[in-house]
């Protein structure tokens, strides 16, 4: 069974949305699954784009309501 | 070799035509150049000098966030990026020059 925690970071913007993802990230089993939501639309790109780059997986992107994703990333 | 240059001014301060002068010259002379723009730097999207330098070849990154900050569009053949390209720029280079 895969682990997944949550990450709220409504009312975070760029650069804090990368870092507090990075680090929780950081707190991580390699499997195991994050869940982020985000209120500040650039986020929703750069956040996953940034992420994928570092060699993690981006398992969906879902739109919650206006202005509020929630991002699924699998640790690498 | 490869250059990367930080712009944190408006197209009104002189450093967006040395920005402009000096990426010409350094793909001219076949150097990598990547720029990335935040704070007000980012109204040099608008600067149409400015935004032909992606045509030469060279790579501009903007700070979405000082982007969506002060009303910008997306322009084109602009990354809409964050800190996270600008310290990848940096990493990357092997000179990188900051204009503020």
């Amino acid at each position: 069974m895969i682990m997944v925690t949550e990450l709220d970071l409504k009312g975070d913007v760029c650069p804090y949305t990368f870092v507090k993802t990075k680090l929780k990230l950081e707190e991580l089993e390699i499997g195991e699954e994050l869940a982020v939501t985000f209120d500040h639309a650039p986020a929703v790109e750069n956040v996953p784009r940034s992420l994928k780059n570092e060699g993690h997986k981006i398992l969906g992107i879902e739109q919650m309501g206006d202005h509020l994703w929630k991002v699924r990333i699998r640790k690498a | 070799m490869k250059l990367g240059i930080l712009l944190t001014t408006s197209p009104e301060n002189e450093n967006t035509g040395t920005v402009i002068a000096l990426c010409k010259a350094a793909r001219e002379l076949g150097h990598e150049v990547s720029i990335f723009l935040m704070y007000d730097g980012v109204y040099n999207v608008n600067k149409k000098e400015f935004v032909e330098l992606v045509d030469k070849g060279v790579s501009i990154a903007v700070c979405a966030l000082n982007l969506e900050q002060r009303k910008l569009g997306r322009v084109e053949g602009i990354l809409y990026g964050s800190q996270y390209d600008h310290a990848c720029i940096a990493s990357d280079v092997d000179r990188f020059v900051s204009f503020g």
